[in-house]
């Protein structure tokens, strides 16, 4: 079997967003519309840091689709636009049969990978972006992170972990079902967190923290507390 | 706790909603049009492509981000989409940023500059009235502006003035070999150069010679990695994965900053100094390690000018004082100057006498201590430099640094137990103390005698392609060049930019009398400016200066750029050029060692023209001018030749690159366009990594003496105009206030609370991509950083806007509490253009144009102001 996913260092990550602009320009996503964020745990604001001089922390982190093993949303399509691929575990989304109901996007735990086109899709400027391939937008679908299913399709690797795209290179893509995979020996070296892991959705986007300097500074932790806080009001991470 | 990108709390607010927001802009685009050239760019109705017929080009990013990224790009059905990195020859170099990622949306911009635009007749400068003109008439009338200002006023009345909006070769600005360099020569036009960033390496030059900075590849070497000032993670991200490889090889990070920065969340320790005071500190480090005797006295002894005997006149003793003559070799050229032996003696302990430093005699020479020499009383330059040191003892230097004595302890044993990167920015030589800075950084390793061994460095991580051959910039051929024939030789005078104000006032600069070796206050008439490859109205301090006191001076106006900057606003004529990937160029400066050749995607989208090829459009019209000395009724003066500019500029971009390419530097590493058209990518001989260490492996620095000269002996100003400034101060590392962020003027600090600090934020390079609509999802609108004790004691609540102000003038931004920002500061990202900011002024209103007399550096960061809520 293959199980695609992710595995982040949060220790290299610098929140820098070039993965998240990789990931627009490939998709050549609509305006205000991104597929994989970053964002940062630490003060109320982007960039900021939490605690008080001296003691201060701050970490990043980027979030997508979790390409979940057990995924909340294609359970849930009543049309079967999204479904996970059994032979690579990617978690698609076809637009073609997508109804816009967005069920999808209310049981998925993760508030924000989805996206709803509420209008026509705008663009900044009007080209195709990206190295080819990636589906058109439409209006009143549901869209997310494919882990670049076109590119797969050509043996390449999603855009946000196509090589030396990284700055900090802290974005490694791979076979978590290979043992000999790179991110399988990250995850057997490091542990790794996964987000919401109680939610039963066993996420494929893992994060470790090469260095174990802020392993107090837990992501999920962090993540599932700014879930709690904002719950029902969608504020934080929400994707209206 | 956790914060999205802004993006999504502002998703109604699309680039033409904001452009919207703005009368000045939306006149631009009334004036010149907007997107009726771009079919098939439109917003909001996308283009169905194919990409079965792709076509690549390999590209640089040609900005002063240091990145030098060489870009994949992809052109589509006419029309570039797509960038990723492209190979360079160590894939640890390859890279491309967020910024990099978006050039489609600055060549694709809606409102770029597309014709040439003439400010129309009986409007002011600054009110946007612009009417589309032709080229012919362009250059018409730019011609007819630079003719008549050079016959009434002299050639030199044309001022150029380049920053580092590209880096290129042809049409680069920052000190490269350009075309526009050779023009600027041969017009005998004024050379305006750009001040910025230049303090530190000054103050480094005058102690190690040039940077010895060993490349960021070295990182896996050292035990430690000691940033000053440097906010890897913010404005050289590219920088930080090298920073990261040697933290996994084992290094320790230490940061000193005021502010918490990402780089700074990384570290395993953070030392929050007060801004502007980093001399202070190195000085109080020199002091730790010396008084705990872990100085290295061996490499003191050998490698630095630590036992070269002082006079009290405070030059150095030479062999010339104790009875051997000096010798004098003639000058090589008539560009260079005679060189004068004459050694500097040494005390050797063993005999007891002053002997010379240089015949390798001395066997132990004394580096402490005062001994009679002729009469005189000779001090070491350690002891010099000991006496300094010896004023910061942690205790008393605590105060300034706001450190605690136990921090600088920690931090010396640190910087004791090598080998140690020190590693600098730009942000600590911004204020009006720079070149000391430099000076007292090149110094700090030497005492540990932390040079030339792998992991052991200190600098910046800029550098400059060294293979240059600058003589096709001056001579008119390089047969000319050869033979020194100075008939052949033209060249211009330099003026910092900051000197302007004064310049234009007076209507005189000092410059350099050759007979007398003075400098001579000498009439310099400035009627006509023209800017390229820079924004200065937005990067250079003090704004509302700028327009009343340089911009307002000038009769004409004329700036070259394809994005409607704010200078573009505050200028006559506009000259529209191209996309960096719509013109091939050799690209050579960066933070990585390699030169490249930046190919072409695209043709100039327009009517846009490069630099290079306006200067061979404008020579036809432009006269070349001879000074004669019986002109002007015997007082000298300049005679049109009766010839125009164009002769010397007949040369294709490749011809000319390959003059400028034509050194034994290049020679040596088969460097030629030719090659690099083949190759596009080669070393450049400054490979990243490689330890600063000479042949036999021992440290070899760049200083005349070849040794670490932490005492100058003829300390210069960087640029000289024969100003008066303190030499003895000038001649060791040595603490003082700035004027502003850390003045010892009490009733200054009294009067304004803050000190105002700019970071390089990564979604913009200086004010590049100011409008990249992508960028600005992430990064709306201005913000400033405060800590949120302070803002809560002044009643501005995490998302206010505040107003921030000084005698200069004032920003608006909106508040964002950061508990790592020092409290008594605030940081602000730079870059935005005016209309973006509420109320139309920006950052650069608030920042001091006035120029110290011996960095001539621009003050970024050396400014006070005061914080209040804004109530619109
Ligand atoms: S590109 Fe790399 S460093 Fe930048 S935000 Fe993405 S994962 Fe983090
Ligand atoms: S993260 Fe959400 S959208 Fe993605 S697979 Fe899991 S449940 Fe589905
Ligand atoms: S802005 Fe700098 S880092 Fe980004 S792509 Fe251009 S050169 Fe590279």
């Amino acid at each position: 079997m293959t199980r695609l996913g992710m595995v982040i260092d949060t220790f290299r990550c610098i929140g820098c967003h070039t993965c998240a602009m990789a990931c627009k320009l490939e998709n050549n996503l609509p305006n205000n519309n991104w597929w994989n964020r970053v964002l940062t745990v630490g003060g109320e604001d982007m960039d900021t840091p939490g605690g008080i001089y001296p003691n201060l922390s701050k970490k990043y982190f980027t979030l997508g689709c979790q390409h979940c093993t057990n995924p909340a949303c294609t359970r849930v399509c009543p049309v079967g636009a999204t479904y996970k691929r059994e032979e690579d575990g990617v978690v698609f989304q076809d637009y073609d049969k997508c109804i816009g109901c967005r069920m999808c996007m209310a049981a998925c735990p993760y508030t924000g990978v989805r996206n709803f086109n509420w209008e026509e899709p705008q663009y900044y400027v009007g080209i195709q972006t990206g190295s080819g391939g990636a589906p058109t937008h439409k209006k009143h679908t549901v869209e997310k992170c494919t882990l670049c299913a076109h590119r797969l399709a050509r043996g390449e690797e999603p855009a946000c972990c196509q090589d030396s795209i990284c700055p900090g290179r802290a974005r490694y893509f791979g076979d978590f079902d290979d043992p000999s995979s790179k991110v399988s020996q990250l995850l057997a070296r490091y542990g790794g967190e996964q987000l919401l892991s109680d939610m039963q959705t066993e996420p494929n986007i893992y994060y470790i923290d090469s260095r174990g300097a802020g392993k107090d500074l837990s992501i999920a932790n962090a993540y599932k507390e700014a879930l709690n806080k904002t719950a029902g009001s969608e504020a934080v991470v929400a994707s209206h | 706790m956790l914060e999205d990108t802004p993006a999504l709390e502002s998703r109604a607010l699309t680039r033409r909603g904001f452009l919207k927001t703005s009368a000045l802009v939306a006149g631009a685009l009334a004036a010149y049009g907007g997107t009726t050239l771009l079919s098939g760019c439109d917003q909001n109705s996308i283009v169905q492509m194919t990409s079965n017929d792709d076509t690549y080009a390999n590209c640089i990013c040609r900005v002063n981000c240091f990145g030098a990224c060489r870009i994949k790009c992809t052109i589509r059905e006419g029309k570039i989409v797509n960038f990723a990195p492209a190979p360079l020859l160590d894939p640890n170099y390859n890279r491309i940023c967020l910024r990099g990622l978006t050039h489609f949306q600055r060549i694709y911009d809606p409102d770029r500059i597309l014709y040439p635009l003439k400010r129309i007749e009986g409007t002011k400068r600054g009110t946007n009235e612009f009417e589309q003109i032709t080229w012919d008439e362009a250059i018409e009338l730019f011609s007819s502006k630079i003719n008549e200002a050079a016959e009434k006023y002299g050639p030199q009345s044309l001022g150029i003035w380049g920053a580092s909006g590209s880096l290129s070769t042809i049409n680069g600005g920052g000190g490269t070999p350009s075309f526009m360099f050779r023009f600027c020569n041969f017009q005998g036009a004024t050379n305006i150069q750009n001040s910025v960033d230049m303090a530190q390496s000054h103050g480094q030059s005058r102690v190690v010679g040039g940077n010895m900075s060993s490349g960021l590849g070295d990182l896996i070497n050292s035990k430690y990695i000691v940033t000053w000032g440097y906010n890897a993670t913010e404005s050289t991200i590219h920088s930080w994965h090298l920073i990261a490889d040697g933290i996994d090889a084992g290094a320790k990070l230490v940061v000193i900053d005021p502010t918490y920065t990402t780089l700074a969340s990384k570290a395993d320790k953070w030392f929050q100094v007060k801004p502007g005071t980093d001399v202070a500190l190195a000085l109080s480090l020199m002091n730790v390690i010396y008084s705990n005797n872990l100085h290295d006295v061996d490499f003191l002894t050998n490698y630095t000018c630590a036992p070269f005997l002082v006079k009290p006149d405070g030059t150095y003793l030479r062999m010339s004082d104790l009875g051997m003559p000096a010798q004098t070799i003639p000058a090589a050229s008539p560009l260079s100057a005679p060189t004068v032996i004459d050694p500097i003696a040494v005390w050797d302990t063993a005999t007891d006498a002053a002997v010379n430093s240089e015949d390798g005699l001395a066997k132990t020479p004394a580096i402490e201590g005062t001994f009679t020499v002729a009469g005189q009383k000779c001090k070491t330059a350690f002891s010099h430099l000991i006496d300094e040191f010896s004023k910061y003892d942690p205790e008393f230097a605590s105060e300034i640094v706001g450190l605690t004595p136990m921090q600088i302890k920690e931090l010396a044993l640190i910087c004791a137990d090598g080998p140690v990167a020190h590693l600098s920015g730009y942000g600590n030589q911004a204020y009006s103390t720079g070149v000391t800075v430099g000076a007292a950084l090149a110094t700090l390793p030497a005492i540990t005698g932390n040079y030339g061994y792998e992991g052991a460095q200190q600098g910046t991580h800029w550098k400059f392609f060294p293979g240059f051959n600058y003589m096709p910039t001056m001579f008119e051929s390089l047969a000319d060049a050869a033979n020194m024939d100075m008939t052949k030789f033209h060249s211009a005078k330099t003026i910092p930019n900051m000197c302007l104000p004064d310049v234009l006032e007076k209507g005189t600069f000092g410059f350099l009398d050759s007979t007398t070796g003075t400098y001579k206050e000498t009439d310099w008439s400035l009627k006509i400016l023209w800017q390229y490859v820079g924004n200065p109205m937005s990067n250079t301090g003090g704004t509302n200066i700028l327009k009343e006191k340089v911009f307002s001076k000038f009769d004409f106006v004329v700036t070259s750029d394809n994005t409607f900057t704010d200078t573009c606003l505050w200028s006559d004529l506009i000259l529209p050029i191209p996309h960096y990937f719509e013109q091939a160029e050799v690209h050579a400066s960066g933070e990585h060692g390699f030169i490249m050749y930046s190919e072409k995607a695209l043709e100039p989208m327009g009517e846009s023209k490069s630099d290079a090829d306006i200067l061979r459009a404008l020579t036809p019209k432009v006269k070349e001018w001879k000074f004669d000395a019986t002109a002007n009724s015997g007082k000298g003066g300049y005679v049109w030749t009766g010839e125009y500019m164009a002769k010397f500029f007949t040369q294709t971009d490749d011809e000319y690159t390959q003059d400028i390419l034509t050194s034994e530097y290049c020679a040596n590493l088969n460097i030629s366009v030719d090659s690099l058209k083949k190759n596009g990518c080669m070393y450049d001989g400054t490979n990243p990594g490689i330890p600063m260490k000479g042949a036999d492996g021992r440290p070899t620095f760049l200083t005349e003496t070849g040794k670490v000269m932490f005492y100058t002996e003829h300390p210069a100003p960087r640029v000289n105009w024969g100003q008066k400034f303190d030499i003895d101060f000038e001649r060791l590392p040595r603490y003082k206030g700035s004027f502003e962020a850390s003045s010892d003027d009490v009733d200054l600090r009294k009067k304004f609370k803050f000190v105002i600090m700019s970071e390089r934020p990564r979604f913009r390079v200086h004010s590049s991509w100011w409008s990249a609509p992508w960028l600005r999802e992430l990064e709306p609108e201005p913000i400033v950083k405060i800590n949120p004790e302070d803002a809560k004691s002044l009643g501005i609540n995490n998302h206010d806007y505040v107003k921030v102000s000084n005698d200069r003038g004032h920003a608006i931004a909106k508040a964002i509490y950061h508990a790592g920002i020092r409290q008594g500061t605030v940081v602000y990202p730079k870059g935005w253009q005016e209309h973006q900011h509420k109320d139309g002024h920006g950052w650069s209103d608030l920042v001091n144009p006035e120029p110290d007399l011996v960095g001539v550096n621009g003050n970024f960061m050396d400014v006070l102001a005061n914080i209040e809520l804004w109530k619109g």
